[in-house]
């Protein structure tokens, strides 16, 4: 009787995670699906989920006709930047509040954990002033450079992660490499550096996410069709009247391919960066 | 009295690390100034030449101090610059700006309190904070109500749970404009698959992100894709931290799923989900791309939220200094909400080691 019951249970759950699944999943689906359907099929009265026939037509006008490879090349090359910037920047502010004794190093703690309340919505005013003061309007600079000074949105939370997992490290192998006469730049690169990988990796994913994601920042900067980065040129796209959502969709999945990828690839990350913030790590 | 105790457990820690390190000069130099006695005490008696050893780096040791000061600063010069120029500055910067009034092409002029005088007497403002209200009212108890069912059913042992895991978690992730268009065409009151659908019921769908009643809870409605996100994650840990006894005793009481529920899962599970609701808030207070993207504030300003009406202002009419107290008035809401979850996050979430 009991086994039944477990069973009728198992079954229930089942069918429920699995309409939630496809509610959840559906959007995406139906992403793929109208970008690579004919414009009959799209806009015909019955919904078909299986584009028949599958028609590559939209990419080939997209990257031929509307230059999407050129928001491709650009968001690339932000994104890259911004990550590389963001993990170095932190890495070394971590390891100096987690491993060096300087003055002040409390202080500008408790300054730096305060920094994550502040909205970016805030500091966006002055600095698009300032970046047009020194003429740093529509090129990329405004969207890197902040993120070598840890400047970027979520800095101060990579810094404090990065922090957490440099204090889990033995001091002990700092202090081998001192007897062995490494200075501290010595032991950033060749003791916390390859040992502070998985936690690196978290913070990588993360700001990949953020960049190739953010809007309101190229927003704000870009003005010229031939700087846009992705989210930017998906917007343009919308504006013009004569471009249909299969293309629409077919960018849009150019889009959200990478992160989708990246999130499969680095599953792991995201669910050790919330153990951590949950105080799990 | 309280200073000797705490002294002296530290004392043993650092006499600890001694006894399996047996490196006197490091523990010297880390120990605190009143324990150098008695870490030098235990050193005498076994390590005579250590202790030699240390005298001789006596001199040594403020040379040290001041170098690691200045590799202290070097490290930190990325984050204490970027935090000058890119914070700091900017903060005050705007204070100063939400007193002026400024286009960027001619320079600010002070105007006082006449650019929070003007916003309280701005009945669009008042629709915007309105319409943030609204979006926030409706979304936050869905998505927080929802993310914790999602974790509930998430928490069974059962066979390729990690799959559901993964695939709800991922739209929380694939945010962004690409997203927003996605919405778009599947709300599109034409040829979207949402009033399609409806059509082939028989029923005429409404024009969703067109419509001046519709735009706002369609608005909400795509905001819970995330749901399955940290949230839920947050929710999922927190009950893997229940402990299973409570429940086994209700079932012996026979207790039904709802009352396990109500009386044993949302008690325990509650700082979470006051995070939760703290999270949540701040997120919808500052939503944008949706409403940037889709529907431009529109229809009739139904969608116009807070930091759209701040962008606005700054980039579309150039109002700097108008935007800049909006965005000072933002910033005062989000911290209240913040300082909020700071006080919550210190009692329930961990900082330290």
């Amino acid at each position: 009787m009991k086994r039944k019951n477990i069973i009728t249970k198992k079954t229930i759950l089942y069918i429920c995670l699995t309409i939630i699944g496809i509610i959840f999943i559906s959007p995406l689906l139906w992403v793929v699906s109208t970008a690579f359907k004919t414009v009959e099929q799209t806009y015909g009265s019955e919904i078909t989920w299986i584009p028949n026939p599958i028609t590559f037509k939209h990419f080939i006008k997209l990257f031929t006709e509307y230059h999407l490879s050129i928001f491709i090349k650009n968001s690339i090359f932000v994104t890259f930047f911004s990550v590389i910037g963001t993990v170095i920047s932190c890495s070394m502010v971590a390891y100096a509040f987690a491993r060096l004794n300087w003055f002040g190093k409390n202080t500008f703690f408790i300054v730096l954990l305060a920094t994550m309340m502040i909205p970016q919505q805030v500091t966006m005013i002055p600095l698009f002033i300032l970046f047009n003061k020194i003429g740093w309007i529509n090129t990329f600079k405004p969207l890197i450079v902040p993120q070598f000074f840890a400047g970027g949105v979520e800095g101060a939370l990579y810094i404090f992660i990065l922090r957490q997992f440099i204090r889990s490290i033995p001091r002990e192998l700092d202090e081998a490499a001192k007897i062995d006469g490494c200075g501290y730049f010595k032991i950033y690169t060749h003791i916390i550096m390859p040992l502070l990988k998985p936690a690196l990796g978290t913070i990588a994913v993360f700001s990949f996410m953020l960049h190739w994601n953010d809007f309101m920042t190229p927003l704000i900067y870009l003005n010229d069709e031939s700087k846009f980065t992705l989210p930017v040129g998906l917007q343009y796209f919308r504006l013009q009247d004569f471009i249909l959502y299969n293309e629409l969709m077919g960018a849009s999945l150019v889009a959200l391919l990478p992160c989708i990828i990246i999130f499969f690839m680095c599953q792991k990350y995201f669910i050790r960066g919330i153990d951590l913030k949950a105080g799990k790590g | 009295m309280q200073r000797e105790k705490k002294f002296g457990s530290r004392a043993s820690k650092i006499t600890d690390e001694f006894l399996i390190l047996n490196e006197g000069a490091f523990l010297y130099r880390r120990a605190p100034n009143n324990l150098r006695g008695i870490i030098l005490m235990s050193n005498n008696n076994n390590n005579k030449s250590k202790l030699k050893k240390l005298k001789f780096n006596g001199k040594v040791r403020s040379k040290k101090l001041i170098n690691e000061n200045i590799a202290g600063y070097l490290f930190a010069a990325p984050w204490l610059i970027g935090f000058t120029v890119f914070i700091l500055g900017p903060i005050i910067a705007s204070f100063y700006f939400s007193f002026t009034k400024y286009d960027v092409l001619s320079s600010p002029v002070w105007k006082g309190l006449e650019n929070y005088n003007t916003i309280l007497l701005d009945e669009l403002f008042w629709k915007v904070l309105g319409n943030t209200l609204f979006y926030t009212a409706f979304s936050v108890p869905l998505a927080v109500f929802g993310s914790l069912l999602l974790a509930v059913l998430l928490n069974n042992k059962i066979k390729g749970i990690n799959i559901f895991r993964t695939i709800f978690y991922l739209p929380s992730v694939t945010g962004g404009v690409a997203m927003a268009l996605l919405w778009l065409w599947f709300f599109d009151p034409g040829a979207g698959i949402i009033n399609m659908g409806l059509r082939m019921l028989g029923k005429q769908g409404p024009l969703w992100f067109q419509s001046e009643i519709w735009a706002k809870p369609t608005m909400v409605i795509c905001s819970l894709i995330a749901i399955g996100g940290d949230r839920c994650l947050l929710f999922l840990a927190a009950l893997q931290g229940i402990p299973q006894s409570l429940y086994e005793a209700a079932d012996i009481d026979g207790a039904s799923w709802w009352t396990k529920f109500r009386y044993i899962t949302v008690p325990m599970v509650s700082p979470i989900i006051f995070l939760n609701i703290m999270i949540s808030i701040i997120k919808s207070f500052r939503v944008f791309t949706n409403a940037y993207v889709i529907t431009g504030g529109g229809p009739l300003n139904g969608t116009l939220f807070l930091v759209l009406y701040i962008y606005k202002n700054a980039f579309t009419f150039l109002k700097m200094g108008y935007a800049s107290a909006l965005a000072w008035i933002f910033f005062i809401i989000v911290f209240v909400f913040s300082l909020i979850q700071l006080w919550l996050s210190k009692k329930w979430v961990y900082y330290e080691t």
